[in-house]
């Protein structure tokens, strides 16, 4: 176990040095020259030459990764010169916003989907379980800023109940305005997530549900809600494990869109406006960060998988 | 054989789809495509011939007849409604009309969608099946490479290359093709490895196939069925993800038509012209549906279960 649980901290780590060098290469994809873009054409030739020097642009590529890198795990991520801050600190603001909103995406996924899951296993062919797999199926074709244009137009336009694009108010200052303004989003994307891990999570039931420790469970004459809650969903629920891993993942990608969509001021609304004024380190540093909190979220998820699934415990 | 066949490790097996069990014979037997699926098929095929004429009228520089130039700017008539008599799908803000900007869009989503895909399923189902027949240490480097990529967030990558480069027709399909190659490498290896535990593949071996033959021969075209299956789910995946970045305003340079634009276009008039973007969304939602449709009928049919990755 010890040894296992080594090796994928080695490979971790190897993926990690692959994902930072990816962020920091994306740079050096800039036709002509980085330092000439990021100070546009006004730039006097000291402050250009000084911003070669900072960025290093004078060394080798490889020179330039270790020191690039040696800074970040610092926390010096370079400076944004659009916003006159530091990456790290621009960064540090917006992240808490976009974490929220992919917490709650997790929190409502889940609560929605294990129930309808594991319902419409139990109740397969049922007209319940019909709707489920019909609905989800449906969901699945709607990329999530279709669904989040669909809910504007109900609840923000037709009904007027809900803002389509309300002015950020955060956690800390106003909880109740808060939730409200990110209802819509996080419906947004949680629709997408309870279709996907509904599906995966009837179709693992329904294979427990075949398996020869179930057929024990009611020779034993356990009752319903025992065999689903005690000896069912742990089992199935494993490859949902995985699945919230890449879910994580996606609902991160699906954060740029969304922030888009409803002017969240989050990661994803700096990545973008970062893009549109050509502030190339804050776009290496945001890539850096995401990338890494995506590859470090799985290997947790890797992780608890070991330590869930007592099979993989002697590989 | 290559190497001796050991079935893939359950670390890696994430979440399948398994068919509910046929509660009959006779349910087990009706195994044919449903009505949807044929409805889907007329769809996707309607969509070809679109982009099919937009890009012959595009190479040969001809117009389509009785379709509107996609890009005419002509605010006298902005917002039309649909069924209108000048318009048959209305006009969006500048005055565009909406079916010659549709049609316009297929031809993006049609040409990134279909050369993404294909090159997937060629370079990934051969590096795939190559690696997942002859094991070694080839193969533990190809996978530790495919996991490296495939824990990149795809998105992100994409919009930064996009703002290191900038975006074309061009740099958008080179990049999303690249994207896609990890998956289908992934998920060939994994079919090969289910293949090579199969009685028949063991027997042509054993009637002295030479490895090459068995590749080509035996492995290679049942590959190939699970990943088109695959790659159908895919294209719709394509079509999304140049939605979404043409949505960002990251897609081909203005003033070219894709669906996603079109979307994001009509977006500031949703309360007085809600079809500017209804239109455009629906043909994508339906588009995307049909290709899920397809993808599931087809495995459906031929009993195709996603191998155990």
């Amino acid at each position: 176990m010890a040894k296992q649980i080594a090796m994928k901290f080695g490979e971790l780590i190897i993926v990690l040095l692959v994902v930072s060098f990816a962020s920091f290469a994306l740079l050096s994809l800039v036709p002509g020259d980085p330092a000439f873009v990021i100070l546009g054409e006004n730039a006097t030739p000291e402050a250009y030459e000084e911003l070669r020097e900072d960025l290093g642009l004078n060394d080798s590529i490889f020179v330039r990764y270790v020191g690039w890198l040696g800074d970040a795990v610092q926390g010096d991520l370079g400076r944004s010169y659009r916003l006159n801050q530091d990456v790290s600190t621009t960064l540090a603001e917006r992240l808490p916003i976009t974490i929220e909103l992919i917490a709650l995406t997790l929190i409502v996924g889940i609560v929605v989907s294990v129930p309808l899951g594991t319902l419409s296993a139990w109740k397969a062919g049922s007209r319940f379980d019909r709707i489920v797999t019909t609905a989800s199926f449906g969901i699945l074709a709607l990329p999530s800023f279709l669904i989040a244009i669909g809910l504007i137009i109900v609840f923000a336009v037709k009904w007027g109940v809900l803002p389509a694009t309300p002015a950020w108010v955060p956690f800390t200052e106003d909880p109740l305005q808060n939730l409200k303004n990110v209802i819509l989003p996080v419906a947004a994307t949680s629709l997408a997530e309870i279709a996907v891990l509904t599906r995966v999570l009837r179709s693992d039931m329904l294979q427990v549900l075949q398996s020869n420790h179930i057929e024990t469970a009611r020779a034993k004459g356990l009752s319903n809600r025992r065999i689903l809650l005690r000896h069912a969903l742990p089992q199935a629920s494993l490859s949902l494990l995985t699945l919230i891993g890449l879910q994580i993942a996606g609902a991160m990608t699906g954060a740029v869109v969304l922030e888009q969509i409803f002017a969240i001021p989050g990661i994803g609304l700096m990545l973008l406006a970062a893009i549109q004024t050509r502030d190339l380190v804050l776009v290496q540093g945001t890539v850096l960060v995401v990338a890494t909190a995506y590859v470090v979220i799985n290997f947790l998820i890797d992780l608890t998988y070991q330590f869930a699934d007592p099979r993989l415990r002697h590989g | 054989m290559a190497r001796s066949s050991t079935p893939a490790p359950a670390t890696e097996s994430p979440a399948t789809e398994v068919e509910a069990p046929a509660a009959s014979p006779a349910q087990a037997k009706r195994r044919t495509f449903g009505v949807l699926f044929w409805l889907s098929l007329a769809w996707i095929t309607l969509v070809l011939l679109a982009a099919l004429a937009s890009s012959l009228s595009h190479w040969f520089n001809f117009d389509l007849p009785g379709i509107k130039d996609p890009n005419r700017i002509n605010p006298a008539d902005a917002l039309l409604p649909v069924r209108h008599v000048d318009a048959w799908l209305g006009t969006d803000s500048l005055g565009r009309d909406i079916l010659a900007r549709l049609i316009e869009g297929a031809r993006i989503s049609v040409t990134i969608a279909l050369i993404t895909v294909t090159f997937g399923i060629v370079v990934g189902g051969l590096i795939g099946t190559a690696v997942g027949f002859y094991g070694g240490w080839v193969e533990r480097l190809a996978m530790g490479a495919v996991n490296v990529s495939l824990s990149f967030p795809g998105l992100i990558l994409l919009l930064g290359v996009v703002a290191m480069v900038g975006s074309s027709l061009t740099s958008l399909t080179v990049v999303l093709s690249v994207l896609a190659v990890p998956g289908y490498v992934r998920f060939a290896r994994a079919s090969t490895l289910s293949l090579m535990q199969q009685d028949w593949v063991t027997a042509s071996s054993v009637m002295g196939a030479q490895d090459r033959r068995i590749v080509t021969r035996v492995l290679l075209p049942n590959v190939l069925l699970t990943l088109i299956t695959f790659g159908l789910l895919a294209l719709g995946g394509v079509i999304v993800a140049e939605g979404t970045l043409a949505f960002l305003g990251f897609s081909i340079p203005v003033p070219q038509a894709t669906w996603g634009r079109m979307i994001a276009e009509g977006k500031p008039d949703l309360d007085t012209s809600l079809h500017a973007t209804l239109v455009p969304a629906t043909t994508m939602f339906l588009t995307i549906l049909s290709l899920n449709l397809i993808g599931d009928g087809l495995r459906r049919k031929y009993a195709i279960r996603d191998a155990r990755i």
